[in-house]
């Protein structure tokens, strides 16, 4: 039983007929009855903001479908005390191992969130949890922070 | 479309087995075959999908490709945006 952490970038190429989107489905439909499939909340932050910015009214009520869909079928994990301390030192640890500097680290604060989001359910629940991205900072993430579980479907 | 298959020797270890198949001829052996594979496909059709084939299912197709890049580049947006002002002053 694991529990697989969406990010954005698949939940949006999920939602596309080509070949990344049924990769994905493929993915999805190898998974065991017993796993869970979740999002963050950040990610419903991203998707509703996102489909504020399109225009074209026809793909704005596919996008809203889909936003519906997340919510009928996957669970959404709220922020929790519990990935304070774990934000903290996976921050630092970052901070550290790239040498990036303070004004550049901020754009990946959410990512670090999210990272941090999944150690903590991952110590907390018992249960393997794993963060689904193509996003590259979470496979860079997993050589600073080995208790991070990451995984790419678009490959 | 017609698939031809050429699957070499089978060694056939169980006794029972091989007597069975002993006095059969090619043709029977291929239909028991054919038999087999088309009982297996539907043994696969008639599982019930689960909760998260049925998901990916619905979402699958939904938007175009050029929708999905703007939800990427909102969410991108977003993320690179973001910044708790105290902690990162």
């Amino acid at each position: 039983m694991k529990r697989y952490i969406l990010d954005t970038n698949i939940v949006s190429d999920l939602q596309t007929d080509t070949m990344i989107g049924l990769k994905i489905l493929e993915k999805l439909k190898s998974l065991d009855a017993d796993d869970e499939v979740s999002v963050l909340i950040i990610v419903l932050y991203e998707l509703v903001y996102g489909l504020h910015n399109i225009s074209d009214n026809k793909q704005k009520k596919a996008v809203e479908q889909g936003i519906d869909f997340i919510k009928e079928y996957l669970s959404i994990i709220p922020l929790d005390m519990k990935e304070v301390d774990i934000f903290a030192n996976l921050k630092t640890k970052y901070k550290q191992a790239t040498g990036i500097n303070k004004n550049a680290i901020k754009r990946h604060n959410l990512d670090l969130l999210i990272a941090s989001t999944a150690i903590a359910m991952d110590a907390t629940i018992a249960m393997d949890a794993t963060i689904v991205s193509a996003d590259a900072i979470f496979e860079k993430l997993t050589e600073i922070e080995p208790l991070l579980k990451h995984e790419n479907w678009l490959r | 479309m017609q698939v031809a298959l050429n699957i070499g020797t089978i060694n056939i270890q169980n006794q029972d087995i091989a007597k069975f198949i002993q006095n059969k001829s090619i043709e029977e052996i291929k239909a028991l075959f054919l038999n087999f594979l088309s009982k297996e496909v539907e043994t696969v059709q008639q599982k019930p999908k689960h909760k998260w084939a049925e998901f990916g299912e619905k979402m699958n197709g939904l938007i175009s490709e050029e929708t999905s890049i703007e939800l990427k580049a909102s969410s991108k947006e977003f993320r690179e945006g973001f910044s708790f002002r105290d902690l990162d002053r």
